[in-house]
């Protein structure tokens, strides 16, 4: 109920700033079109690592896109929602109410999630409307399941990502550690194979590696269900060992903020 | 008296950082063996000067500092970690609201944090705010309210949850006088008198607080240097009173010589009686009158909190 109420703030907030709005969705929107034209580029050429997808790097990128939102969320929402409580002042308020820290960190950064979720989701309609996705009932149950891991692996990078923002207010590793190594090595605008060896080992240790190869193989290809199986596997193997490290960091982190004083400074 | 709150023995410390983090941090005591207690559905008055721990006292009753050692007893229970449903914060930050949100839905999202939903959530609202006179400019977003309107706002958001216990701190900093004798009859007439509520005020401002509170709890240096009534602080720094009468005549000569101990103010044409029990009063005033004295009026010169609290940090 309480991370209803804090969705339902944010929803009136976000509708508060109409211009924001429009002008976010019309960015997302530029976004997919710039890969559009870059793809249509190079459609002439088939690319070897391409060749799985039927060469089709608009579709191929089309999956890393909608995965990455996130990595942004995962990465960013967490953190600046607590910092910008801290700095707003909104933060001791909401500690003050018996509300779970873990309440007032999730349920701020709530619409963050869903939205990327949203948009997750959209750009795979897109896809399968105007690219030929193959979305049928079966897989839309499995794509879902990875689509809530991913969310769920985020959240746990995002906890961590707060933790240190609890304790340090600036600098965060995470970000470093999760962020740019995501972008570049998690496969999503280009394959993992075209990295060289020892760098493509890296991505093995990155959760959005494995969900964007495995929605790739149920988009774009015949997939393997074995195949899958290990893709999935290997998510829930990330969250089962970074989902109780982040709960601990941050119930640490809190710890410490209080014993401190500086919960609510920044 | 029935308590409302008891704290036993509060120490706490912070650690200053250094930047060669080798080096020993150098240590702040904040609070030292710091007990009081609050009575209960009255006015208790943290006072102190700045960097006395009025500020760490709140937030530790709050939730929002672990204190090192040390107990608070809560209505009879042990407030360890979470006894939030019972307290209600007043913070002096107004930005603590959401600004783009009209008042009665920034109330609306803090009561369900407080788990009030639904028929009960609207007509608490609906009452708090026709009681703090906000009605009409509920649904007005709250970067248009005056900073008089906002703090009424806050006081509201500390009485969502209905707590047993209201933390107002410094509740009119920042307001105007109208705005100020606004608050003060809101939190006299409504949070006392009405409502029943234990209030912890923390302010600076000593004619607030000589005026509000029941109670007086004196901090300086993080220790606890006086508790008490107004009447009590002043009977520890002079249990003597002093008595002013001013004349329109002046009595006779008999009159002074029969008074213990005096001080004739000739510019006001009146004297300044020190007498060590108010019951010698009406036999002052009595003979006054005896010895053809022509009375104005008179009064108890009272010390002011200001004196008192003056005089006791000194004397710390």
């Amino acid at each position: 109920m309480k991370i209803l109420a804090f969705i339902k703030k944010d929803l009136l907030i976000m509708f508060s700033y109409r211009f924001d709005v429009f002008l976010s969705i019309f960015v997302s929107s530029l976004s997919l079109v710039f890969f559009y034209y870059l793809s249509k580029t190079f459609s002439g050429t088939m690319s070897q690592y391409l060749k799985e997808f039927n060469g089709n790097y608009f579709s191929f990128v089309l999956v890393g896109i909608s995965v990455s939102s996130f990595v942004a969320v995962g990465l960013h929402a967490f953190a600046n929602e607590i910092r910008s409580s801290q700095v707003e002042g909104t933060l001791e308020a909401l500690i003050s109410t018996p509300t779970s820290i873990y309440t007032i960190l999730i349920g701020n950064s709530m619409l963050s999630f869903i939205k990327s979720f949203i948009s997750s989701i959209t750009i795979l309609i897109i896809g399968s409307i105007f690219f030929g996705f193959f979305i049928t009932f079966n897989n839309l149950l499995i794509i879902l399941l990875i689509l809530v891991l991913v969310f769920i692996s985020f959240l746990a990078i995002g906890m961590l990502s707060a933790s240190f923002i609890m304790v340090f207010k600036q600098g965060n590793p995470i970000n470093f550690i999760f962020g740019y190594s995501s972008y570049f090595f998690g496969g999503i605008i280009f394959p993992v194979e075209v990295l060289p060896k020892p760098l493509q080992a890296m991505s093995y240790f990155l959760p959005i590696t494995h969900a964007t190869k495995a929605l790739r193989k149920i988009l774009l290809s015949q997939y393997d269900l074995n195949e899958i199986k290990i893709l999935v596997s290997r998510l829930l193997v990330f969250i089962l060992i970074f989902l109780p490290i982040s709960f601990i960091a941050f119930h640490l982190s809190i710890r410490q903020a209080k014993k401190n004083g500086s919960l609510i400074q920044y | 008296m029935a308590l409302s709150i008891k704290i036993n023995n509060i120490n706490k410390t912070f650690y200053k950082p250094t930047i060669l983090f080798w080096k020993k941090n150098n240590k702040i005591h904040a609070l030292k063996n710091v007990s009081f207690y609050c009575p209960e559905q009255k006015i208790s008055c943290i006072l102190g000067p700045n960097g006395a721990g009025k500020t760490t006292i709140i937030k530790i009753l709050s939730g929002l500092i672990i204190q090192d050692s040390g107990e608070i007893d809560f209505f009879k229970h042990r407030l360890i970690k979470n006894k939030k449903n019972n307290i209600g914060l007043m913070t002096s930050n107004e930005r603590s609201f959401y600004w783009r949100l009209t008042g009665r839905q920034n109330l609306n999202f803090f009561a369900e944090l407080y788990g009030i939903t639904g028929k009960r959530k609207k007509d608490a609202i609906n009452k708090l705010l026709k009681d703090f006179s906000l009605d009409k400019e509920a649904d007005i977003p709250l970067r248009l309210y005056s900073t008089g309107m906002k703090y009424k706002l806050l006081i509201i958001r500390a009485l969502i949850g209905d707590p047993n216990v209201v933390i107002l701190d410094e509740p009119t900093s920042h307001i105007d006088p109208l705005a100020r004798e606004n608050i003060h009859k809101i939190i006299k007439e409504n949070i006392i008198d009405k409502q029943l509520k234990t209030v912890i005020l923390c302010t600076h401002d000593l004619e607030e607080a000589q005026f509000l509170a029941d109670h007086l709890i004196l901090l300086n240096e993080g220790r606890v240097i006086a508790e008490g009534s107004y009447d009590y602080l002043k009977k520890k720094i002079n249990p003597n009173i002093i008595f002013k009468i001013f004349f329109i005549k002046k009595p006779k000569c008999a009159f002074f010589k029969s008074l213990p101990n005096f001080k004739l103010l000739e510019q006001d044409n009146a004297a300044e009686i020190n007498l060590d029990n108010e019951s010698l009063v009406p036999d002052i005033i009595r003979k006054a009158v005896v010895n053809d004295g022509k009375i104005l009026w008179c009064k108890e010169e009272k010390e002011s909190l200001f004196e008192i609290f003056k005089r006791l940090t000194i004397k710390d």
